[in-house]
């Protein structure tokens, strides 16, 4: 059948299967060369279709021969048994902590094997990590044994760091070393298991310095209530929520710290350290605070969802920094490989889930540690197969590489070039979209950036393009502007003075109004807007409105919510006009409003209110007038506006909910003839209404679903078995 | 009132009463009580013990030889039933079992050493008990016999009789010119209460051992890949394992796609040392799995063989939201129909994968009379895909957006053949009304792209520049609102209609109704989708086809068009249907990757080159964009692109597609660009077969045309020297003929 790779391609999220297959099998030639699909994001997080980034080039570390313990002229196979970590050192030689094994087995940059590191005086047992400075110096993190050991190039050990003596340790804290980095300084710092203080880092002779870049604890919203409402005692018998242990480090050429932490974390599941401890990557908002990134990317169709515990998150245990400062990490529990530029960026992910009964070429089963060498090839070991596959950059990849790297040092005028080329290649590709946008901006066409911006989905971008562009507007234009606006004061002065006493005025003032009842109807709603109680109170008493009316105001209205949906600015329009379906808000409204009106009117006659169900009817629809008198003006003016004048739209919005609230319970008030406890307990109670009605119909509808798949069962098992 | 509650509480009692009833039928197994008393009889007796040795393969003095032609000599051991080819010429020998030469090396031990000994091997299940696995036995396991051998001119007949199963599997030998073919006689097949799962007939015809010789297995992996004999290979635990054309989705158990490539040809070979042999599977291929075992995997040997099945287990769902379901296997229906396998000796200067190809090509000349290609000019054929449209969701209903109208495709066309591709040949895709994603056929063109008027000016315009005109259209789904896919759609095993899948006598109707429209548009042909590609069984119980039917129908459908409308294209087609096409696309170039094999091999390219034309897919929609155009000139590729008038960004939200980069404009200067470089390497090969082909080192590859031009293509990142001359580093090299 199909290849992945077709199946890629599909853009409607439907479950694996060959429906999906059939159906995307369609624009792919089955001639691709990988066995991966590669991904990326836009902006709004829908998952886009790259070019592989890296292809998979050969498979090394199978093949190892030991001397029979019993017969040493006689090689037996020794492959890696359970492997846990791999390092390349400054000379692209490759090291492998072979854990099953009980060594470090070492290859050259061909990935040919070179020579295994036992440590025959003090041997080693279960080492799961190794790290070898510029200088050669081998430094295992010897799990077994509870220790580090720091050996010679040739393999000689020279200084073992056993759990160090300190008051600042707690007593229940385990030293089981899985990972290690050595800083040019010659401190450790050490990832233990189940570590949640942090790093240990220790000093060149083993003294303890400090716990470095813990981790924070993650608490839910029921976490919070919780602790605010629990006494100590009974918070104490909570299980204790730990931060999450931190699964590996790295370091980069500037000497940062970079750690993967694992567990159930929903962000800052990669962070690059400062000297103080600092996550680098968090970035700031306009408010001035600080945004957690998330880390480890999985497609909507692979996820699993874990019966009580939502979707399994991704376990990243490993990542690499390569020469250009990208990071790599790769994930446990989606076998999924994800990539990110110097500042956090996503750039692509790829990998997946592969079957059991192959092994091929780019697939991996169970990563557990990567690495980088220094022509930036990526060297991933997987633990299951006992192998290491080696990827190498695609020229797409390098092309995205090249002109990211121009971006990130702020040369947006030589990125321009490569980004272009990139976009040729993938017309999709958000970062070049961002990357031409920034070029753009930086050269002063700001309509072509404001373009690319609105492409790559960057609101922030786009809205500071309109700045400008207003801004230019403003500058060329302003002499005009100003005439302008002067000559309207001074003609409106001119003209209230002139004709304020005219026979005109009268007559405009004393114009005959339309006496068509429909157009009346409709124009209490102004009234009603200017006098709520009395207005209402009308249209209870004197049927000033009719269903007609009612009906028009609805229509009204939701025209003027699918106007602001389509209409708004994309500086501060949340949802796409592009992927905007009004039949799903109709829907939604048409159950909403319904359901408010019938439970309104219902808890209303059990309270001795006085309205009936066609004056709830009306006056609920004329409520929601501000929709078409404040909402279709704000979607219009939020063209004008950017980012900077976002509290004003906020307060223009808030304004319409806050207006269309007070007149529901004006609504009620004057329809019902009640007081305003009396409303406030009738609202409340419609509300609890309104959700016992939800509860009831979800109720019917599963029970009578499961009857009907229950006789369908029994018929199939009686035709069947 | 009263009634309301008697009549529930007696529903409650029909159901408890119903569902007591089921547990009982399910739980207390009545019945499998009564059988678990003959259940004995499933046990195997177990071979007669032999000693380790030479004694335990067949003693080459008690063969008899029972065929000869001036090339071959068959001969049969009658004691065990296995047999042995003769070169006459060079007395070259190939074995129906395990090289004797290297067995006394093997260390395998109980079971498996008998299945290497064995001429048969089978899987069965007693489908009747409770609880039951399959179980894999062969004839010396079983204590079978040889029954009723009767030799004739050039072969022999003889059936396996397996007593203690219930079993008999009669079978045929026949020396036909330069091959041998085995012949499972379905007729004659004898099941008791024990159901055959499959049966491998001389698993281990040809296997070698590593050591000491430069040999491979060749599997039709993807364009074709080898396994090389490896004495060091003692890591390995996998083995190739796949279904010719594909998988059946009636029987597929997994919701995953399978990782490998679609095998689409019914072939499989070994090369050992001098005695290369290529097997192609003729009659019941669609029934077989390709099997290649690397050596130390389950034996010493290096084996290939295929898998005759007889059941596949299947998924039975029994509740409504399809999320319960079971695995079961069909008791009484097996698949029916002989199974016959072509064993070709290949001569020792053949005995290699080139080899394997152009006596496959031989092959396909013969069976589908195919002619070498008349060139239309010294230019190769550029295969350029119009996009027509597709929907997006809409604000209210979906959209339809326009990517290439009529006229626009016209002077699409235009400039391209200004620059100078002026051999051209064009798809149009998604013309129908409502774009791609529209199958079934019963399509007009969109009025939007110009309907029928503008689909004809634009024909007639391709046809005064001598460029052909297909239409794209998939008749193996059917989306239009008058199919229901519980009527006239595909039912797997189970009974689930799966997806939209289309019964192939319904489409049949369609396809018979659409020709006359497709004539009155002036199209040179169709290009068909799915048909030729996925291979199903049918359960639909109104259109009910096996495997074996369907691929029929396929045929029928193909040539039920190339009759009516002219020509038929291909997309990623098998190779029942690849000989029926006039092109083929998507021809793959790659193979799965597996670590066991070392390299994939253009098979599929050598056996078509200069009798179908093919190509590898747009280049536009390449993953390694120069990477694969070197492969594409290795490979004796046709250029393809695939062009959208309208901008790529236009096209973002569309539902059925999502391609890299269709925009045409930002890419007719590439496309003319490399076309010329593809004049340049293989416009004056196009009717030229592939002679040779061979890997100067692991980046470097040579390919040889029968007028002496070559192809060398480097994708190394270091140049390469090739007769004095350079080839650059992610280059090529093209060197004329001596002669021509």
């Amino acid at each position: 059948m199909l290849k992945r790779s077709n199946f890629q391609k599909l853009r409607n999220y439907i479950a694996a299967g060959f429906v999906a297959v059939l159906l995307m099998a369609q624009p792919m030639a089955a001639s691709a060369r990988v066995m991966y699909d590669t991904h990326s994001r836009d902006s709004q997080h829908n998952i886009l279709w790259t070019q592989p980034a890296y292809a998979p080039v050969e498979v090394i570390g199978r093949g190892l021969k030991e001397p029979d313990p019993k017969k040493p002229e006689v090689l037996k196979d020794s492959p890696l048994s359970n492997p846990k970590d791999l390092f390349i050192d400054s000379h692209d030689h490759i090291y492998v902590a072979d854990t099953g094994n009980n060594r470090i087995v070492e290859f050259d940059d061909q990935g040919k094997w070179l020579r295994y590191i036992k440590v025959t005086e003090s041997p080693l047992n279960k080492p799961e990590g190794v790290y070898v400075t510029p200088q050669g110096d081998i430094y295992v993190a010897d799990t077994g044994n509870k220790r580090v050991v720091r050996l010679t190039p040739d393999g000689k050990l020279v200084q073992k760091y056993e759990r160090p003596k300190s008051s600042f340790i707690p007593s229940t804290f385990k030293y089981d070393p899985i990972r290690l980095v050595v800083d040019k300084r010659g401190y450790l710092y050490i990832a233990t298991l189940g570590g949640y203080q942090g790093l240990l880092q220790l000093d060149p002779d083993g003294n303890f310095q400090s716990f470095y870049g813990a981790n924070a604890t993650e608490l839910s919203a029921l976490d919070k209530l919780k602790r605010s409402l629990y006494t100590k005692q009974m918070y104490a018998n909570e299980i204790s929520k730990l931060p999450g242990s931190i699964s590996s480090v790295a370091v980069d050429k500037d000497g940062f710290i970079y750690t993967t932490t694992a567990g159930n974390v929903t962000n800052q599941q990669i962070k690059k350290l400062n000297i103080r401890g600092q996550n680098m990557l968090d970035y700031d908002t306009r408010e001035g605070g600080k945004v957690k990134r998330t880390f480890g990317e999985v497609t909507p169709w692979e996820r699993k969802y874990v019966s009580g515990q939502g979707y399994l998150q991704p376990q990243l245990v490993d990542l690499t920094i390569d020469k250009s400062g990208n990071i790599t990490a790769i994930d446990g529990a989606y076998q999924e490989i994800s990539q990110y530029d110097a500042n956090g960026n996503l750039l692509y992910f790829w990998g997946g889930w592969s079957s059991d009964s192959t092994t091929q070429l780019g697939l991996i089963k169970n990563p557990i540690a990567i690495d980088s060498n220094s022509r930036g090839d990526l060297l991933i070991l997987d633990n299951q197969e006992g192998s290491i596959q080696w990827f190498r950059q695609t020229q797409f990849g390098a092309l995205v590489n090249q002109a990211n790297q121009l971006t990130l040092q702020g040369r947006y005028e030589e990125s321009e070039q490569p980004w272009k080329e990139v976009l040729r290649y993938n017309a999709y590709f958000t970062p070049a979209q961002l990357g031409l946008a920034k070029a753009a901006y930086k050269r002063g066409d700001y309509e072509l950036a404001e373009t690319y911006f609105h492409e790559g989905g960057s609101r922030k971008g786009y809205s500071d393009s309109y700045w400008q562009i207003r801004l230019q507007w403003f500058q060329t234009k302003f002499s005009t502007l100003a005439t302008v606006v002067l000559i309207v004061v001074v003609g409106w002065l001119l003209f209230n003075r002139l004709f304020r006493k005219s026979k005109l005025r009268a007559a405009w003032k004393n114009r005959k109004r339309s006496t068509i009842p429909i157009i009346v109807q409709l124009r209490h709603a102004f009234t009603i807007l200017k006098h709520p109680i009395d207005g209402f109170g009308a249209l209870r008493y004197e049927g000033k409105g009719s269903y007609l009316s009612a009906f028009i105001l609805l229509a009204l209205t939701f025209a003027s919510i699918v106007f602001s949906r389509l209409e708004t600015s994309f500086t501060f329009n949340p949802v796409n006009p592009e992927r905007f379906n009004a039949l799903i808000l109709f829907g939604e409204f048409v159950i909403l409003w319904l359901g408010w009106v019938v439970c309104n009117y219902m808890v209303s006659s059990i309270f001795q209110g006085e309205g009936r169900f066609k004056d709830v009817f009306i006056a609920s629809s004329y409520s929601l007038t501000p929709f078409i008198l404040i909402g279709v003006p704000l979607a219009i003016i939020s063209n004008i506006m950017t980012q900077s004048e976002q509290a004003i739209y906020n307060y223009l919005y808030d304004a319409l909910i806050i207006w269309v609230g007070l007149l529901f319970i004006w609504k009620i008030q004057a329809l019902q003839n009640y007081t305003v406890g009396e409303t406030a307990v009738n609202v409340a109670f419609t509300a609890f209404a309104f959700t016992i009605g939800v509860i009831l119909i979800m109720i019917t509808f599963g029970l009578s679903s499961d009857l009907k798949s229950f006789i369908y069962e029994i018929y199939q098992e009686v035709r069947l078995r | 009132m009263r009634f309301r509650y008697r009549l529930t509480a007696m529903a409650i009692a029909a159901v408890l009463i119903i569902g007591l009833g089921i547990y009982i039928a399910t739980h207390l197994q009545i019945d499998t009580i009564v059988r678990s008393s003959q259940k004995n009889n499933t046990a195997s007796p177990g071979a007669v013990k032999v000693s380790q040795g030479l004694a335990e393969l067949p003693d080459e003095k008690t063969f008899q030889t029972v065929g000869e032609n001036d090339r071959l000599r068959l001969k049969l051991d009658p004691k065990t039933g296995h047999f042995l080819v003769e070169d006459k010429k060079d007395g070259r020998i190939w074995r129906s079992y395990p090289d004797p030469a290297q067995w006394p090396k093997e260390t395998t031990g109980s079971l498996w050493r008998t299945h290497l000994r064995s001429p048969i091997m089978i899987q069965y299940a007693d489908l009747y008990a409770n609880k039951t696995q399959p179980k894999e036995t062969n004839l010396l396991e079983e204590r079978g016999t040889i029954k009723d051998l009767q030799i004739f001119d050039g072969g022999f007949r003889l059936t396996f009789d397996m007593p203690s199963k219930q079993l008999a599997i009669p079978i045929e030998v026949k020396l036909e010119n330069d091959s041998v073919t085995t012949r499972i006689i379905d007729s004659g097949i004898k099941e008791g209460k024990i159901s055959l799962l499959w049966v491998r007939l001389y698993p281990f015809f040809g296997a070698e051992r590593s050591e000491g010789q430069d040999g491979y297995t060749f599997i039709p992996d993807g364009s074709g890949a080898l396994i090389p004999y490896d004495p060091a290979s003692t890591n390995v635990n996998r083995i190739y394992q796949e279904p010719v054309f594909g998988e059946d989705f009636a029987f597929k158990i997994n919701t995953f796609d399978p990782s490998r490539l679609r095998d689409s040809m019914p072939v499989y070979g070994a090369k050992n040392e001098n005695r290369g042999f290529l097997t192609i599977l003729e009659d019941g291929a669609e029934y077989a799995d390709i099997i290649a075992s690397p050596s130390g995997v389950l034996s010493t040997y290096n084996w290939v063989t295929n898998q005759a099945n007889y059941r596949l287990s299947y998924r039975q769902v029994t509740n409504r939201e399809k999320d319960r379901s079971f695995i079961t296997y069909s008791k009484d229906e097996r698949f029916h129909g002989d199974r016959v396998t072509r064993y070709v000796m290949l001569d020792s200067q053949d005995s290699n994968y080139v080899g394997m190809a152009k006596r496959y090509r031989d092959y396909l000349q013969q069976k589908y009379k195919l002619s070498p290609i008349k060139p239309k000019s010294n230019k190769v054929p550029m295969d350029l895909v119009i996009v027509g449209g597709d929907t997006a969701k809409g604000l209210v209903w979906d959209r339809y957006v326009k990517a290439t109208t009529t006229s626009e495709a016209m002077q699409m066309v235009q400039r391209l053949y200004g620059l100078g591709i002026d051999n051209m040949t064009v798809r149009y895709w998604g013309w129908q009304e409502g774009g791609i994603g529209e199958d079934g056929g019963r399509s007009k063109v969109e009025p939007k792209l110009g309907g029928d008027k503008g689909m004809k000016e634009f024909v007639n315009f391709a046809h005064s520049l001598d460029i052909p005109v297909y239409l794209r259209m998939d008749y193996s789904r059917n989306t239009s609102r008058t199919f229901i896919n519980r009527i006239y759609g595909v039912r797997d095993m189970g009974g689930t209609p799966i997806e939209k899948l289309v019964s192939l006598p319904y489409t049949m109707k369609n396809v018979e109704k659409d020709i006359p429209y497709y004539k009155s548009l002036g199209v040179d042909g169709i290009e068909v989708y799915g048909m030729g590609q996925f291979l199903n069984s049918d359960f639909n119980s109104r259109y009910a086809s096996s495997r074996g039917e369907s691929l029929k129908l396929q045929q029928d459908i193909i040539n039920k068009l190339r009759e009516g409308v002219g020509h038929v294209l291909g997309d990623q087609s098998n190779f029942y249907a690849v000989p029926m096409m006039d092109s083929v696309k998507g021809l793959p170039e790659s193979y799965s990757g597996d670590l066991f094999s070392s390299t994939g091999v253009p098979f599929a390219q050598i056996a078509l080159h200069g009798l179908i034309p093919y190509n590898s897919g747009p280049s536009n929609e390449r993953q390694e964009f120069r990477k694969q155009f070197l492969q594409d000139l290795e490979y004796g590729s046709n250029p393809s692109y695939q062009f959208t008038y309208s901008a790529s960004e236009d096209l973002k939200y569309v539902q059925n597609i999502y391609f890299f980069s269709p925009a045409y404009k930002d890419w007719e200067q590439t496309a003319v660009e490399e076309y010329q470089k593809w004049n340049d390497a293989l416009g004056d090969v196009q009717d030229q077969f592939i002679v040779n082909h061979r890997s100067l080192t692991n980046e470097v590859k040579e390919t040889t045309y029968a007028n002496g031009k070559r192809i060398v293509v480097n994708y190394g990142v270091t140049p390469y020297t090739y007769e004095g001359k350079t080839v650059g580093a992610q280059d090529y090299l093209v060197v004329k003929g001596g002669g021509s």
